[in-house]
């Protein structure tokens, strides 16, 4: 396997971008690709190759569900949902970014 | 969907995964054609960015969290092909491991029955100790009546105890049909002790052993019960003789409870308070007593066995002291009555010890236990063998398969993927070995448990060795580490990333085993000097084996074995009283003599190598004892025709005659061995000694060879015989009648004349004396063949895996030999090439093998009789036999080699 290992953080981050996007209601994995990258204003692209093992991990965690269901080109698609676990793990790390933000930017700025 | 649901629907997950990564891809499409791209185009840019499809997905299934589970089937699926691509390998690799696996099962299954596993039907069996005295010459289990009723009396709280004899056989007969059975003459206590509960009926309490004579009851087997009675619960009340007395069946014991002598299986317990109604007179040691009398009253026969049980947590120190201080008591009442200082201060000294029980008491278990654990280790070392082998055979398939695997770990597979792959494989070959294994291992400890037994501790008939979670999960131990054993070199060897020379090379010269150019011992060799070594081992081993059985076979013992025929009588479980014996046996040898081919016909205790033995002190006037000295004959009493009977040969003087009449002075013969410890050899005829300090005194009549009784091996001790004319009321057990031809084809004639001279008279076991002979000798005979046997199939497999190797260095230097051919290295040269390696594999593993034997013979040396374990001409005879076969399976390669044709060998470069 010749493939870079990515960093903790960065696969923690997709991990939790993914939740948060699912949050919002149900939606398959070339929607969450969209959103991302139309929220962010196009400054983060996922590439398939990390998101679907992401989404598939999740899953296995259970912290996403999923189901099939018609999409909106009438195709069926599947659909991820999160699971009241993946809700869970989304506040936890959504507070635990929160400190880690604060704390970087604090210590950027003290530096500045 | 949880994982075991998405593995049994592999399938379909599959399918879902494809189904949504393929809609992300048209999405993309879609969206890039909505954006004015043209469809060739957007496909374009969508692969593009998509990047592999395939990557993506294996990412998926990594992701799954399930992947090891689907691999092992894709192994399991692999290494199935790959067996059925070569099913010759499969096949002897199955079969060596089936044979090897088989072989340890039986072994272990038998080892654990006898050595290992706890008493069957027993409560808490570890808290149960047997008590001995120790601080005497021997420690001994047999405790008087009144001694264990003083001790029971002073048991710690908590504490109990129960007395027993050992296991005998009784005459039981229900109506008029008489079976000799197993049994003990035990205390109320005992089934107590044992935690043991009746299936109908009742077992024996506390009452059944206070009154002397007055318990005319029996407990019986579950066993017993549905073999003799089919399980009528009707039993109970039921009238039966047992030894000629009258008694009732009182219930039937809990089921799978046998008693305390694994292998030997009680299947009737009596009160021991009936010893004088049952005649039972075993194994006893006798002071100041009379045995004639009953025993149970008398403080000066011991003759019981004592348990006790201790709970757990406890300690039994606080037993111990208690019962030493009764038995010294004791003995102090006892060796008061002794003048001598040396025996009272042996007496002073003892001390009650105990021996924990929970896995029961057993003869048998000290008899096989040496040559059990041989064997184990015999079968271990050819189960280590054949996995050598195995494990050579994986090394050389492995090496063909370097450049697939170069391939492999060049295009991104993991390392530990292709040894898992690779073990996946050998364990399948486990497993299958080991399945086959079990199964011939069941029916290998059958034939192990009827070739078990030697002459004297058969085992019981009621023997089974049942197979049980012990031997399974040992079996699956073993699968397991032969698996790991003959597969992790191989894959840790063939995987190692070399890829650059493994991928440029071709495939001929890609090994770097074998080439000249190479390392010189490679793993596949030490392998190989590793078998040679054990090989030689297990080689002097059964030649060991087979030089011991040889000497015990050519053992003089002092009498003829041939045209002898012996036969079991039991004149006092029949009820005969003593007063009728000397009519029964003027009538029986009367008929016997009378049958045409019967040369001679005697009476005796009991025959050579019977098991039975008898022995005596003894005094002789003016040559008092030195202090320490015990002075113990072994003591027989026959009839005249004894001595014609076996040939037993004199040396001096004279044999019985109708002159030693109880009114004649008392006589005796005595073997060479006594006459000479004692009394001077030539002097002996006419002097004289006593069997006690104050009775009459026996005339040495008669000098006779020493004659082997109880064990070919054994040094022969002081023997005298005495006239039965002299003893008239001796119950004698044994029938011997010279033949004047085969001795075998008169056994059922033989038996008819007892039968009708003496109908009530019970009549076992008849047979040849040489028949005898053979069956002392059965656990000798049953080592030599088996060791035999395994290490013949040892050097057959070391043979095979040389071959192997050596072929496959061959095959891997065709180029090398042809060169040194084409250059002009004759036929001759190349032969020895080849050969020098193999003899430097066999003289290595040889001389390895020989520090492994000298350390290992050792433990072999209480079984061997007439050699030392270091024995020089077998291990140098072991040694050569090995290395001329080992160069033997090493030409037939070198011969290939040399001639191998330069032209076609270099053309191949």
């Amino acid at each position: 396997m010749q493939e870079p290992r990515k960093s903790d953080l960065l696969q923690g981050t997709l991990d939790m971008l993914i939740l948060k996007i699912v949050q919002f209601g149900p939606i398959h994995g070339y929607g969450i690709a969209q959103r991302i990258q139309q929220i962010s204003k196009e400054a983060l692209q996922v590439q398939q190759g990390s998101l679907y093992p992401a989404l598939h991990r999740l899953e296995n965690k259970g912290l996403l569900a999923s189901d099939w269901r018609a999409s909106d080109s009438g195709r069926e698609a599947k659909f991820y949902t999160l699971t009241p676990q993946g809700r869970h793990q989304l506040e936890a790390e959504t507070a635990h970014w929160a400190r880690m933000s604060e704390a970087v930017g604090l210590i950027l700025r003290t530096v500045e | 969907m949880t994982w075991i649901n998405r593995l049994l629907r592999h399938r379909e997950v599959e399918r879902h995964l494809d189904k949504e990564l393929r809609f992300h891809f048209d999405e993309m499409v879609n969206e890039l054609c909505a954006k004015g791209a043209t469809r060739a185009e957007a496909l374009r840019v969508a692969r593009l960015q998509f990047g592999g499809m395939e990557q993506v997905k294996e990412d998926c299934r990594d992701a799954r969290g399930t992947r090891w589970v689907e691999d092992l089937g894709a192994d399991l699926r692999y290494a199935t092909r790959g067996l059925r691509k070569s099913p010759g390998f499969a096949l002897v690799a199955v079969a060596s491991l089936a044979l090897g696996i088989g072989a340890n099962t039986a072994v272990f299954s038998v080892l654990d029955y006898l050595m290992l596993q706890l008493l069957p039907g027993v409560q808490a069996p570890r808290e149960l100790s047997a008590l001995a005295r120790d601080g005497g010459k021997e420690p001994d289990l047999r405790f008087s009546w009144p001694l264990y009723e003083k001790m029971r009396a002073r048991l710690p709280a908590g504490t109990s105890a129960a007395a027993m004899t050992p296991m005998t056989t009784l005459n039981l007969a229900v109506g008029a049909a008489p079976e000799s059975v197993r049994g003990q003459l035990v205390s109320g206590e005992y089934f107590q002790l044992f935690g043991v509960k009746p299936a109908v009926g009742r077992v024996f309490g506390p009452e059944d052993s206070k009154r002397l004579g007055g318990h005319p009851v029996a407990v019986i087997s579950h066993g017993y019960w549905l073999r003799r009675f089919s399980g009528d619960a009707s039993v109970v009340g039921r009238a039966v003789t047992i030894n000629g007395a009258a008694m009732t069946i009182a219930g039937v014991a809990q089921e799978g409870f046998v008693g305390p002598h694994p292998g030997d299986n009680a299947e009737v317990w009596v009160p021991l308070q009936m010893q004088q109604e049952l005649h039972y007179a075993q194994n006893a040691n006798m002071n100041d007593a009379d045995p004639k009398k009953p025993w149970p009253p008398q403080r000066g026969i011991s003759w019981l066995m004592v348990f006790v049980r201790v709970p757990g947590g406890t300690s039994i120190q606080p037993l111990l002291d208690s019962c030493s201080a009764v038995l010294h008591a004791d003995n102090e009442l006892l060796g008061g009555l002794d003048s001598d200082p040396a025996w009272r201060e042996e007496m002073r000294k003892q001390r009650v010890m105990a021996e924990p029980a929970g896995k029961g008491l057993s003869d048998m278990r000290e008899a096989v236990s040496a040559p059990l654990s041989v064997l184990m280790i015999t079968v271990g070392l050819v189960l280590l063998i054949a996995c050598a082998n195995i494990a050579n055979l994986l090394l050389s398939r492995a090496a063909s398969r370097r450049r697939e695997f170069a391939v492999r770990l060049s295009i991104g597979a993991g390392r530990g993927r292709l040894i898992r792959q690779m073990l996946t494989e050998s364990a399948l070959l486990a497993l299958l070995g080991g399945t086959a294994g079990l199964l011939a291992g069941v029916w290998l400890k059958d034939v192990l448990v009827r070739m078990a037994g030697s002459g004297q501790t058969t085992i019981g008939p009621g023997l089974e060795v049942p197979m049980n979670w012990h031997v399974l999960a040992f079996t699956a131990l073993l699968c397991l580490g032969a698996g790991l054993l003959f597969g992790l070199a191989p894959a840790l060897r063939s995987t190692r990333a070399d890829l650059g020379t493994d991928l440029k090379s071709g495939s001929r010269t890609a090994g770097h085993e074998g080439g000249a150019h190479g390392r010189r011992w490679t793993l596949g060799k030490l392998l190989v000097v590793g078998q040679v070594a054990v090989c030689l081992v297990l080689l002097v081993g059964a030649t060991l084996f087979a030089l011991t059985l040889r000497n015990l076979s050519t053992v003089d013992p002092g009498f003829q074995r041939e045209h002898v025929l012996t036969a079991r009588i039991d004149p006092r479980t029949a009820g005969i009283p003593a007063e009728r014996l000397p009519a029964l046996y003027q009538e029986l040898l009367r008929q016997v003599e009378a049958v045409p081919g019967v040369r001679t016909a005697a009476l005796s205790l009991y025959s050579p190598l019977s098991g039975a033995a008898r022995a005596s002190g003894f005094y002789i006037p003016g040559l008092p004892a030195a202090p320490g000295e015990s002075r113990v004959m072994q003591v027989n009493i026959a009839t005249p025709g004894l001595f014609a009977a076996y040939g037993i040969q004199f040396v001096q003087g004279r044999g019985f005659t109708p002159a030693d009449t109880e009114k004649a002075p008392l006589v005796a013969v005595i073997n060479q061995a006594m006459a000479k410890k004692y009394f001077g050899g030539s002097a002996a005829l006419g002097r004289q000694f006593q069997e006690g300090a104050a009775t009459p005194p026996f005339t040495i009549v008669g000098v006779v060879r020493d004659v082997r009784m109880n064990d070919l091996r054994e040094e022969v001790t002081p023997m005298a015989w005495f006239p039965l004319s002299q003893n008239p009321d001796e119950y004698l057990r044994s029938l011997d009648v010279r033949t004047a031809g085969d001795p075998e084809a008169m056994a059922s004639t033989i038996r008819t004349v007892v039968n009708r001279a003496a109908p009530a008279l019970p009549v076992r076991n008849v047979t040849a004396l040489s028949r005898q002979f053979e069956s002392a000798l059965r656990q000798e005979s049953f080592v030599a063949r088996l060791t035999a046997v395994f290490a013949g199939i040892a050097l057959l497999l070391a043979c095979l895996g040389l071959y192997g190797v050596m072929a496959y260095a061959v095959s891997r230097r065709t180029a090398e030999l042809g060169l040194r051919s084409a250059l002009g290295a004759t036929r001759g040269h190349v032969l020895w090439l080849v050969m020098r390696e193999t003899l430097g594999m066999a003289v290595v593993g040889a001389v390895i093998g020989l520090g492994l034997t000298i350390a290992s013979m050792r433990l072999a040396a209480k079984l061997l009789y007439g050699l030392s374990p270091e024995d020089p001409l077998t291990l140098a005879c072991s040694a050569l036999v090995l290395i001329a076969t080992a160069l033997f399976a090493g030409y037939l390669p070198a011969r290939r080699a040399s001639r191998v044709d330069p032209v076609v060998a270099l053309r191949c470069e």
